[in-house]
């Protein structure tokens, strides 16, 4: 077993997850995406709806690229680091706007993985160790993936998105289980 | 992975993948289940088909200055007071518009109960707005569009007979 393309893998495996559950996520909710932009103040509100869209292209390219396995090397791992960078910029900048507005205790959660999905808790944390793996990702080398490997890596790409989506979607409506095996809610 | 040929790796990920999207179809289905209740009983208790449910959580200070647009917002919604009827009904005078408790919301537990959003019907499926105080500042603008149509009649008349 070669220990450097199993870590090469396992950091695009999460990349590929991070990006697609959070495409995924402002798919299901465009108009909390656009109200997100129009908060950072940095463009007008007439371009903020044709930016959505292309702020959404782009994860999904992202997605793909990561979820592809060894393809555009170098390339997505830098445009991966400049998008987190730059989301983790704008949410800091949003974060402390809101504080300042409302007080000390503003939300710690961005919602940009739709609001109530495990992924958009401590979103500063979440990007700086997103950015870890994009730069190990960066180093690590790996062969390319047969036909069948491509699809299994792919299929629990997808796979974990939905568990998440899922699991969102049971947190929302109170569908749980309970320790005496009822379904709650 | 070395253990096993490509072709069953790919197999038993492809049967993980459909297990797992059956379970969030599941999911999604009983949310939209729930929202369709939501909007039913909204209707039933404002005597017109809202074109979105606002749910207000009463208890949440940060809430304030939205809270503080509720009455300028398009008469074609209903709002949902997640407080007792009481406060419902005093928050129908502040708000000068039909107002309902929590008996509407048709969850149990989960953040939906929980939280403040807005809930838009879009056909046969929902759209949860949880942006609130800016998109309740855009009201009446080119964008989003909900919020820019005029009130309907039927949400005037129930108004009306609700505040009289």
């Amino acid at each position: 077993m070669n220990w450097e393309y199993e870590a090469a893998w396992l950091c695009d495996y999460a990349l590929a997850v991070v990006f697609a559950a959070s495409a995924w996520g402002k798919a299901q909710a465009m108009t909390d995406m656009r109200m997100e932009m129009k908060a950072y103040g940095l463009i007008s509100a007439t371009l903020v709806p044709a930016t959505a869209w292309m702020a959404l292209a782009l994860e999904w390219a992202l997605a793909a690229a990561f979820a592809a396995g060894g393809t555009l090397e170098g390339i997505k791992e830098l445009a991966a680091i400049v998008v987190l960078l730059g989301l983790t910029g704008l949410s800091w900048r949003r974060q402390r706007a809101e504080n300042e507005k409302i007080g000390a205790g503003g939300s710690a959660d961005c919602g940009c993985f739709g609001a109530n999905h495990p992924l958009s808790r401590r979103p500063l944390l979440r990007n700086a160790i997103f950015v870890a793996i994009a730069a190990a990702d960066w180093i690590a080398e790996r062969p390319a993936p047969s036909g069948a490997g491509f699809a299994a890596f792919a299929l629990a790409v997808a796979s974990t998105v939905w568990l998440l989506e899922a699991y969102k979607l049971q947190k929302e409506t109170g569908e749980r289980r309970g320790k005496n095996g009822r379904v709650a809610g | 992975m070395d253990a096993l040929p490509d072709e069953a790796v790919a197999t038993l990920a492809g049967i993980i993948a459909a297990w797992v999207w059956l379970s969030y179809c599941r999911s999604a289905r009983m949310r939209n289940r729930m929202l369709g209740e939501l909007f039913a009983r909204a209707t039933a208790a404002a005597g017109f088909e809202p074109e979105a449910v606002l749910v207000v959580q009463p208890q949440r200070g940060g809430d304030a200055p939205f809270a503080a647009r509720i009455q300028e917002a398009p008469r074609s919604w209903h709002i949902v007071l997640a407080g007792p009827a009481w406060l419902a009904a005093l928050k129908c005078t502040a708000w000068r518009r039909p107002v309902s408790g929590i008996d509407v919301l048709p969850f149990g537990k989960g953040a939906l109960k929980d939280g403040t959003y807005l809930v838009i019907r879009r056909r046969r499926r929902f759209e949860l707005v949880h942006e609130l105080p800016l998109y309740m500042e855009r009201l009446g603008s080119a964008w989003p569009e909900v919020g820019a149509a005029s009130p309907s009649a039927a949400a005037d008349a129930a108004s009306d007979r609700l505040l009289q």
